[in-house]
């Protein structure tokens, strides 16, 4: 059978099952009647996430690990080398002020720094108005999301300002040039502060508890009209293929921009479970971890290989000359249900290396307790090392060199 | 009205200019979506939602561009979305002699040609959803390798993998149901 008989099939059966009489006027009609007068509460969720990080850092409840250790390399660079524009826009409502000092943005990503100060006769003792503030980055003059998501971080980078959101292309990254974009500050209202559990608990499903639910009175919506411009990326398609241990792996692209370096990792998965390559990448000497992972294609049963997109905060600078991609391990995700079993085996994996925890299941989801570590070896570390021994592993290694332009 | 002047009036508020896209599109959108998803119900739910869709996000859509591309791409993704919000694997329980004629003037060539289709169904139900998107995208909707790869935000390297291991699947399952078919198609 060839191309075109195929296609001729496709067609056939298409035609043959999907009648050419149909008419969804009227129901699409009414779903966009219904809809309209709930539009704006879609945004809630979203608004949910930003505000539990937020309100995770700065709201004195807990610091989320991740965050603990968090320094952005690549941020760093941009700045170092004057990529970063000035913003310096201010606003203030119901004695709130908002200020926006500076702003990045490349093909992978939107950094901005801004401030918050005022309003303290809003607020209960010794709290913050960024638990009680959301951020959202629109396309100027819509309602639309210019990107999903913003991941708010200490600042540390910036001494006009006290923090900082970084929106991570992941859904569309857009073309390199000028955009018109609204960076959107809301303030006040009712606002759950706790979705992410600290690093030794698991969540489970379950209503809020009320300690996590704040609220002030409304302050506002600041809106900053921001014109920023990302540059060109590099984007190179080595479709480079290493076979290691009866599995290959193939790296389909890396794009690279200032702040940030994107890899296509494709490779055949052991078996049906949910397998990720433990993935790190060095620049001419410096060396990136991941940020962000995410599945190209969407996990189904019968997969036999997978694509996956995955960032690493690393600095490219116009003189590097090298590029290394190592995969140490395949490894299989964090398990979505704990066991005594499942326990009893991380702990014989933590035990060789000289960890020895407890494992609890709780209210929260799973616990864990270090009793014993090597030393030297650092609490995050530990942490890595348990969630480590709650996976399993298939041994590499798969190393990619590539020179770079 | 063509497809530039329907959403020049649908970004100025007048949804007559929809009524226009969805009487024009929304047959061949369903079935896209149902040769991706396997599932009429599904498929017709996966075409509302891209015209919803439409509505919302029109302000976006630079209208110096043909809108079908857009619009299709639109729909794929949302199939491949709810294929993966389901987690099921839907299957089509056809057989042959549903498709072959009564009375023919060419009865030979007529169940040849059943056959072959049947043949077609079953090996396109055995692939993944992600597989199947990518084989109608090539060869109902004529998308070349880049425009798949726009479509599905994945780079071009990575589409033509999976049209790879896509067409090397179905190869084998056409091996597999018929003999002697799969080794006529050709692997672009």
């Amino acid at each position: 059978m060839n191309d075109e008989q195929l296609k001729h099939h496709l067609t056939t059966i298409a035609e043959k099952d999907i009648p050419d009489d149909m008419d969804y006027l009227k129901a699409i009609h009414d779903t966009i009647g219904k809809r309209s007068a709930t539009t704006r509460r879609q945004w809630l969720p979203l608004r949910l996430i930003i505000a539990a990080v937020i309100g995770l850092l700065l709201g004195g409840i807990g610091v989320y690990a991740i965050f603990q250790t968090l320094t952005d390399p690549g941020l760093e660079a941009v700045i170092e080398q004057g990529l970063v524009q000035e913003i310096n826009q201010e606003q203030t409502i119901n004695g709130v002020t908002v200020k926006v000092s500076r702003a990045y943005m490349d093909t992978n990503r939107v950094a901005i720094w801004y401030s918050i100060s005022g309003g303290e006769d809003l607020l209960p003792e010794n709290g913050s108005m960024y638990p009680l503030s959301t951020t959202m980055l629109r396309q100027t003059g819509s309602e639309d999301l210019f990107t999903m998501g913003g991941m708010f971080t200490q600042a540390g980078l910036d001494p006009d300002s006290d923090s900082l959101v970084v929106f991570d292309h992941d859904v569309q990254r857009p073309e390199s040039g000028i955009y018109s974009l609204d960076f959107v500050v809301e303030i006040g209202g009712s606002m759950q502060t706790m979705l992410i559990i600290p690093p030794d608990q698991t969540p489970t499903p379950g209503p809020v508890p009320d300690e996590f639910i704040h609220s002030i009175p409304y302050v506002g919506e600041f809106i900053f009209s921001l014109e920023l411009k990302a540059s060109e990326p590099i984007i190179l398609e080595p479709d480079m293929t290493i076979t290691q241990n009866d599995i290959d792996i193939t790296l389909q692209e890396v794009l690279i921009a200032p702040s940030q370096t994107e890899i296509v990792l494709c490779f055949e998965l052991p078996d049906g479970r949910d397998w990720q390559p433990n993935t790190r990448i060095m620049i001419d000497g410096r060396e990136g971890l991941p940020s962000g992972y995410g599945l190209i294609q969407l996990p189904s049963p019968e997969m036999v290989e997978r694509c996956t997109k995955i960032s690493f905060m690393v600095a490219y600078l116009a003189e590097d000359e090298t590029m290394t991609i190592t995969v140490d391990r395949l490894q299989t995700s964090i398990p979505d249900v704990y066991t005594p079993e499942l326990f009893a085996t991380a702990s014989e994996r933590l035990a060789e290396q000289g960890i020895v925890v407890t494992f609890e299941l709780g209210e929260h989801g799973m616990r864990y307790e270090v009793i014993e570590s090597p030393e030297g070896l650092g609490e995050s570390e530990v942490g890595m090392a348990v969630f480590d021994a709650l996976r399993e592993h298939y041994a590499g290694l798969w190393e990619f060199t590539i020179s770079l332009p | 009205m063509d497809d530039q002047t329907a959403i020049r009036h649908l970004k100025d508020g007048d949804i007559g200019g929809l009524d226009v896209l969805v009487k024009r599109y929304q047959v061949q959108a369903v079935r896209t979506a149902y040769l991706i998803l396997q599932d009429q119900a599904a498929a017709e739910d996966v075409m509302q939602s891209a015209f919803i869709r439409v509505y919302d996000r029109v302000h976006q859509f630079n209208d110096q561009y043909p809108f079908r591309p857009w619009f299709m791409r639109i729909v794929v993704n949302m199939a491949l979305k709810a294929s993966g919000s389901d987690q099921t694997v839907l299957t089509l329980d056809i057989t042959a002699t549903d498709f072959l004629p009564d009375t023919t003037p060419n009865p030979e060539l007529q169940l040849e040609e059943a056959q072959q289709e049947a043949v077609i169904r079953d090996a396109l139900a055995a692939l993944s959803t992600e597989q199947r998107a990518v084989i109608v995208m090539r060869y109902y909707l004529d998308y070349k390798e880049s425009e798949i790869a726009q479509a599905v935000q994945a780079p071009l390297g990575t589409v033509r993998w999976r049209m790879h291991t896509a067409k090397k699947r179905l190869r084998g399952l056409l091996t597999a149901f018929q003999p002697g078919y799969a080794g006529r198609m050709r692997d672009e």
